[in-house]
């Protein structure tokens, strides 16, 4: 079958590409295939250690694309006898040498190395068909068959290598051994090319019994190296979700009869300690993700799920989430115990700040926990709690009314852009031509995942959506002093909203209706959470053009997903995926999206062309 | 930190099925008296506030019951005449530097919402309902005509103007003298006039 790589040969972008990648002191991690660059590898995540292969696989890659656009080039001005036929086995070579260093990075845990064995396959189909080619050239038939003898030569003379390579095989040092043999074999394989099955056969007999023992026995050896170092990692990760829990409920306890206890070695106020114990909340909801992600690399390691560890860990983040939520609440419960009516008011606003970002956050679950609490804190001072109902009386209702004006503006805007799953799902689906991220027949993107090389897959689908319009929705703002939202993780799809500031009008006209100010702060939980939400940049959707797209293996994206984007996945859930079979293949897109208008939740902003 | 004296009015009966019939807080702090006799009155009815607000609601049922039929209206002058046969009014006064917030809507409360819907909130500087009389204030107005149709909402340059004409036998009677206000699907301007008379 005629592939498609001729279309996406771009040879001097890739030099280009891998000259800046490299002088930019770009760390391979940070990298992945995208609009821009299809041909990077995929997202690496085990760090500087495969680096090394990953960066010598691209290197590769790249090499091969470049000699196979060359030849593509004299193929299609009719001048492929201009070609070097040695060069042409050994562009064979280093396409099998593509492979091995793919399956390295497999074997380690990385989706880098399904990708690369992926895109040499489809590298071998085209040698092939211009080794065909070349064959059917008027005389090459008859220089080939005069190189039989010296085929049978080399295949004598490097036999002798072989006691060399069983010695290696003895002291179980794989490593050497392979090195060993395909420094031997890799000549041999370069000629064999030309050749019919049977000369193949016989020049490569010698070596089958040494190659098939060194294969097994390296790859045995690389999982269990990768099956040591993946189980250290979990260990590592693996967050201590109830020890969090009891340690707030102590100090729960404590603040029954204290306005401050000791907190981490320091005196803390009930509000003080709330704020920590979310920001560790959020720590530990983050190693869950990662400890996921590690434990999807084992599986695949293994070959099987490891489904005890994978519930285990589902159970208790689950339970951590509801423990997490009656904790805050017997803290602010043991704080409104203790309050006197002249420290109330000051706690009250202080739970709401800790508080509000978190809660903006999640579902109501956590508004409609403290809720009860914070009003019998609020209690404490009648003066301020009739303040507070005051407030309420006067900004509830306001909210509700802000909420559905801007849904309804949404509402029109939406209906003329696509939600972003569907032209995604358009744009990588499969096709008889075409090999994307779902098969002819799947409706959705849930279970994308690469069912052929990464670098057409991604230049088609960018060809496919950039400059496209779409909406994406629930989003929330990116902590860490970025101005941009990120959309929550769903049907292996996420993307990045830039704010620009023409939103500030809007927020201040939202401050101005729930009467906040640097002076005088909300008094409710839901206004609170209203100013934290619009000022974070948290959004319900957004439309607008695609600008950049980039294709993210699953476990890479989870086993690095930065404590900024934390939200990405919010507490209480971890990413959905349950039985994947083979987690190195799956994948999700990222995009990036110019926004044209922004939902937020008590506000629409439609930007100026 | 201004004292403040409020008093939360809320029926019983209503309270069951979720409706708050009248949110009545009063808040007079110094700035807002201005002497310090004002103060110290504040300070005396800060003391007895729990008990007042007790009492409050006894009285206030009691009137509620015997103005049981009034249930307020709104006339509008939209494209189309719109005619609703309830209004009612909520106050809510809060300490300096906030202002107190007028709000007058076509339902009780959220939950007992039917259509069409309007909801008209102005920041008001009293400290009682009765205080408003007389006052032009700008109002911020939403109108929904069906449920899950289009808002009409006003703009920041087209807030409502509306004068408090009466305040009296718990009743507020305001008119919608200008302002316009927009569709939030198609963006068509109409302006408004018309009248409020809603109960607390």
């Amino acid at each position: 079958m005629q592939t498609r790589f001729p279309l996406i040969f771009r040879p001097a972008r890739v030099v280009s590409g891998l000259l800046l990648w490299l002088a930019a002191g770009m760390s391979l991690p940070a990298a992945t295939p995208s609009h821009e660059d299809p041909f990077l590898p995929l997202m690496i995540w085990r760090g500087p250690a495969l680096e090394q292969p990953a960066v010598a696989a691209y290197g590769l890659d790249g090499q091969i694309r470049k000699e196979l656009a060359d030849l593509n080039d004299l193929l299609a001005k009719d001048r492929l006898k201009a070609a070097n036929m040695s060069a042409l086995g050994a562009l064979s070579v280093k396409g099998d040498q593509l492979r091995r260093l793919g399956n390295v990075l497999e074997l380690m845990g990385e989706p880098a190395g399904v990708d690369f064995q992926l895109r040499a396959s489809a590298y071998q189909d085209q040698i092939s068909l211009l080794i065909g080619k070349y064959r059917d050239l008027p005389g090459v038939a008859a220089q080939v068959s005069k190189a039989i003898a010296q085929l049978q030569l080399l295949s004598k003379q490097r036999a002798q290598n072989i006691p060399k390579i069983e010695k290696l095989i003895q002291q179980e040092k794989w490593e050497e051994a392979e090195a060993a043999l395909y420094g031997t074999l890799d000549e041999l394989l370069a000629m064999v090319v030309w050749h019919g099955r049977d000369q193949r056969a016989a020049a490569l007999k010698p070596f089958n019994a040494v190659q098939s023992t060194v294969t097994l026995n390296v790859k045995k050896w690389r999982l269990a190296q990768t099956e040591k170092a993946l189980a250290e990692l979990r260990a590592e990760v693996v967050p201590a979700m109830s020890d969090l829990v009891r340690q707030v409920l102590d100090a729960a306890g404590a603040l029954h009869g204290a306005a401050t206890v000791n907190w981490r070695d320091a005196a803390r106020t009930g509000p003080e300690i709330a704020r920590d114990a979310i920001d560790q909340w959020i720590a530990l909801h983050l190693a869950a993700v990662h400890t996921r992600a590690v434990d999807w690399a084992r599986g695949q390691r293994q070959n099987v799920r490891p489904p005890s560890e994978l519930d285990a860990l589902l159970a208790d983040h689950k339970q951590f989430t509801q423990d997490m939520q009656r904790a805050l609440v017997a803290v602010i419960e043991a704080d409104s115990a203790r309050a006197t009516q002249a420290d109330a008011q000051e706690i009250y606003l202080a739970y709401l700040d800790a508080l509000a970002p978190l809660a903006a956050a999640l579902p109501d679950t956590l508004a409609l926990a403290v809720r009860s609490p914070l009003d019998s804190l609020a209690a404490r001072a009648p003066e301020f709690a009739i303040q507070v109902d005051a407030y309420r009386a006067a900004t509830t209702d306001l909210l509700r009314w802000r909420q559905r004006t801007a849904a309804d503006y949404a509402g029109v805007h939406q209906a003329r852009y696509a939600a972003i799953a569907e032209p995604a799902l358009l744009a990588v689906r499969s096709t008889r031509d075409f090999k994307g991220l779902v098969t002819e027949t799947e409706k959705t993107t849930v279970h994308a995942r690469l069912l052929g090389p990464a670098p057409p897959i991604v230049e088609t689908a960018a060809k496919r959506l950039v400059g496209q319009k779409a909406t994406v929705a629930n989003l929330v703002g990116l902590t860490g002093g970025s101005r941009a939202a990120i959309s929550r993780y769903a049907d292996r799809i996420y993307a990045r909203v830039d704010l620009p500031d023409q939103v500030d009008a809007e927020i201040a006209a939202l401050r101005a209706d729930l009467m906040v100010s640097d002076q005088t702060p909300p008094l409710t939980l839901e206004a609170a959470m209203a100013v934290t939400a619009a000022t974070r940049g948290d959004l319900s959707s957004a439309g607008g053009e695609i600008t950049t797209l980039h294709l993210e293996p699953l476990v890479s994206r989870m086993v690095n997903l930065p404590p900024a984007a934390w939200m990405l996945i919010p507490p209480g859930d971890l990413p959905s995926e349950l039985n994947i079979n083979k987690p190195l293949e799956e994948a999700l897109l990222r995009f990036t999206i110019r926004p044209k208008w922004l939902q937020y939740r008590y506000f629409f902003v439609e930007l100026a062309p | 930190m201004p004292r403040i004296a409020c008093i939360s009015v809320r029926r019983p009966s209503t309270r069951r099925d979720g409706a708050v019939l009248l949110c009545l807080l009063t808040a007079a702090a110094g700035g807002l008296l201005g002497c310090e006799k004002a103060k110290e009155d504040v300070k005396k009815q800060v003391q007895s506030t729990v008990q007042r607000t007790q009492t409050q609601v006894k009285k206030t049922v009691e009137v509620v019951k015997q103005q049981a039929n009034i249930v307020g209206s709104i006339e509008l002058a939209l494209k189309e005449p719109l005619s609703i046969k309830a209004c009612y009014a909520t106050l809510a006064v809060l300490p300096p530097p906030r202002q107190g917030i007028l709000q007058l809507t076509s339902y009780k409360v959220p939950d007992q919402e039917s259509f069409p819907s309007v909801f008209l909130r102005a920041p008001v500087d009293v400290g009682s309902p009765e205080e408003l009389a007389g006052r032009t204030v700008r109002a911020q107005m939403y109108v929904q005509f069906q449920s899950g149709g289009a808002v009409w909402y006003t703009p920041p340059e087209g807030l409502v103007e509306v004068t408090i004409q009466s305040v009296e036998q718990q009743a507020v009677t305001a008119e919608l003298t200008g302002g316009t206000i927009v569709n939030a699907q198609t963006k068509e301007r109409i302006d408004v006039k018309g009248k409020m008379t809603a109960v607390y």
